[in-house]
């Protein structure tokens, strides 16, 4: 039995071709045009309806506010202790940030140039412990604080925050400097520097993208946490933004999205301007993590 | 100017012995280059010099000072790496800076060291850029500032040449030894390139299987190599081999190989070690240039002059400069290597005369030299 050979796209008419082409091109471009769609309309309800007043919202629905109102920011920052939480927030996240990024990178370090047999197991587990929903460990971790009477404090907030965000930070920064050739250490080594200048003046420099993506990533996780804080923390002085968050939506009973979608908004503007300021170097760091 | 010294070194890894008994002397002032197959343990060697690498068994004298126990930084050793391995943060001055912050130099004295090896290697106007802005010798050149530039007690080189392409490995082969009878310091380096070895050491020392299999002079090597591994590893074509016992019959010696026509021996080319009487089987080595054609292959039943052995040639390859000429014999092929142009062509069936005094003789079972 013979079998006709099928057209090859060169072999195809010209017409057919072409028409090939647009409809390759409508439903590639659809697809993506979708996919926006689907990311940026949460953004574009949030910042609108924070700038909305209570009929637009909630009666008329409307897509574009016909009339921008502050309102909802100026009762914000009046009701409610917003920039405090935010300030509560911040000041967590980036000190967590901090300590991870050096405990990380010092781990990271150790366990791609001198524990070689064990290392793989070791970062596994690290992986394995950042894999354990935090709902299975809150309670352990609530007694545990509980006994060191740092229940209600920044600084069990701080270690439950520490407990998934070094594995990951490890993990990560392991895969930075296994991208990194060992050699430039050892001429450091041979140049008369010690473990920790060639560490810190040679091997740190180069992993600065992973330290970048390592950076942001533990950021956003402490700045978006919910559940720790939620249940750790009971004054009002040392929330979080996440609780002010929920506090607005009044148990699901009496929601102010006005409010809440400003507060949403200010939530999330200083993520934004990090990730805009720091995106170059987020990229670079997954190309030479090899995780992209 | 130092000497180094190599006593009973061995290394191991994972039960597995990489180096073995390495006794062996570089003088003071030296320029010794390690040479061996991939896998032979030269690098591993170079590496345990510098500190990198720990030191099972044996112990390295550096000055006369055993430095087994001394951290790199404490050897005075500068080391090139085969990839450069320069800081690509840092400028080419802060490269070369480097090693003398870490010996916490004055900056004043750093500047002017930095850049009296600037002035050496020609960088002067390259020292502000970044080794990504650097072609391939440039950053070899880098690379070796960044080693002079502290005045080491020893220099060593790890394959520095292997990623330059080959005219740019002349000019450096070139530059490195000019750098090293400037300075009079003890280098070793590394190569698995016999050339590079070759042209630019004092002595050579040659590794098999984490083995010393001989240490000499280029010319040592080459003139009277040890063994059958050496013979075959220096020059370039190979050297012929062919196994085979020595007979006399009719007055003279022949060797007999162990297929084709025994050849014959000219009165007094063997040395007088090699067993005649008991068929005990030895390697024969004759370097390619080291034969010659006296002439078209002879009428049959015709005989042979002394060391003459007939073979058709199935390839001719011209250099430009010279010719290598590879032809079947009936004991194995056989490389020529003729100076200058030849007229002969593949399928051509010639006479080749080997020249016995040159020729070199190894026992066939230990594969060590006989005279």
């Amino acid at each position: 039995m013979t079998t006709l050979p099928l057209p090859s796209q060169k072999q195809l008419p010209r017409r057919n071709r072409k028409k090939t082409s647009v409809l390759r091109s409508v439903v590639v471009y659809g697809g993506v045009l979708l996919l926006l769609f689907l990311v940026l309309f949460p953004f574009y309800w949030m910042v609108t309806a924070s700038i909305k007043n209570f009929r637009e919202i909630s009666i008329e629905r409307t897509i574009i506010p016909r009339e921008v109102t502050f309102r909802n920011y100026v009762d914000l920052f009046e009701q409610t202790s917003i920039l405090w939480h935010l300030f509560n927030t911040a000041w967590i996240s980036c000190f967590v940030t901090v300590v991870t990024v050096i405990l990380a990178s010092m781990s990271a370090y150790v366990l791609t140039r001198f524990l070689t047999p064990t290392a793989e197991w070791i970062a596994r587990i690290s992986l394995y412990a950042y894999m354990v929903p935090s709902i299975v460990l809150i309670i352990p971790f609530y007694i545990g604080l509980r006994m060191a009477g740092l229940v209600n404090t920044h600084a069990g907030l701080i270690l439950s925050y520490l407990s998934f965000t070094l594995p990951l930070g490890i993990w990560m920064m392991r895969a930075c400097f296994q991208s990194i050739p060992q050699t430039m250490e050892e001429a450091a080594v041979v140049d008369g520097a010690n473990r920790f200048e060639a560490f810190f003046l040679v091997a740190m420099p180069q992993a600065l993208p992973g330290v970048v993506s390592t950076a942001i990533f533990v950021f956003i996780l402490c700045w978006g946490e919910y559940l720790y804080p939620v249940v750790l923390i009971s004054s009002d002085s040392l929330r979080t933004i996440t609780i002010t968050l929920d506090a607005l939506t009044g148990g699901g009973q009496n929601i102010k999205f006005g409010l809440l979608m400003a507060a949403s908004t200010v939530a999330t503007v200083p993520i934004l301007i990090i990730f805009l300021v720091l995106q170059r170097h987020l990229v670079r760091g997954f190309a030479a993590g090899g995780y992209e | 100017m130092v000497q180094v010294v190599f006593s009973s070194v061995g290394k191991e890894y994972g039960g597995n012995a990489v180096l073995r008994d390495i006794d062996f002397e570089v003088p003071a002032g030296c320029f010794v280059a390690l040479i061996g197959p991939s896998g032979c343990g030269k690098s591993t060697l170079l590496r345990m010099i510098a500190g990198l690498e720990h030191i099972d068994f044996g112990e390295i004298y550096i000055d006369g000072n055993g430095v087994n126990d001394l951290a790199p930084k404490d050897r005075d050793v500068a080391m090139v790496f085969q990839n450069y391995a320069l800081y690509p943060h840092m400028t080419v001055a802060e490269n070369m800076l480097f090693t003398l912050r870490m010996a916490r130099c004055s900056r004043a004295e750093s500047n002017d060291r930095m850049w009296e090896a600037a002035r050496i290697l020609g960088l002067e106007d390259l020292l502000d850029r970044y080794p990504r802005h650097l072609s391939g010798g440039q950053r070899q050149r880098v690379a070796m500032g960044r080693a002079i530039v502290r005045n080491p007690k020893v220099f060593l080189f790890d394959e520095p040449l292997s990623n330059l392409d080959a005219k740019l490995r002349v000019q450096m082969r070139a530059e490195i030894k000019r750098l090293h009878q400037r300075l009079g310091t003890t280098m070793i380096f590394v190569t698995h390139d016999q050339v590079e070895a070759m042209t630019m050491a004092e002595r050579v020392v040659i590794l098999r299987e984490g083995r010393i299999e001989q240490v000499g002079s280029p010319l040592e090597l080459y003139d009277r190599p040890a063994n059958v591994f050496v013979a075959g590893f220096i020059g370039s074509p190979a050297m012929n081999m062919m196994s085979g016992t020595f007979e006399r019959a009719g007055g003279h010696y022949h060797f007999v190989p162990e297929s084709g026509d025994p050849i014959s021996i000219p009165p007094g080319a063997l040395s007088g070690a090699e067993d005649t009487s008991s068929g005990h089987k030895y390697m024969l080595g004759i370097r390619p240039e080291h034969i010659t054609l006296p002439g078209p292959e002879p009428v049959s039943g015709e005989r042979k002059s002394f060391g003459e052995i007939s073979a058709e040639v199935v390839l001719v390859e011209v250099t430009g400069l010279d010719t290598h000429i590879v032809a079947a014999a009936p004991n194995g092929e056989v490389t020529v290597l003729i100076r200058g142009r030849s007229a002969v062509a593949a399928g051509d069936r010639l006479l080749f005369r080997l020249d016995f005094p040159l020729a070199h003789v190894f026992d066939a079972e230990t594969g060590q030299r006989v005279d």
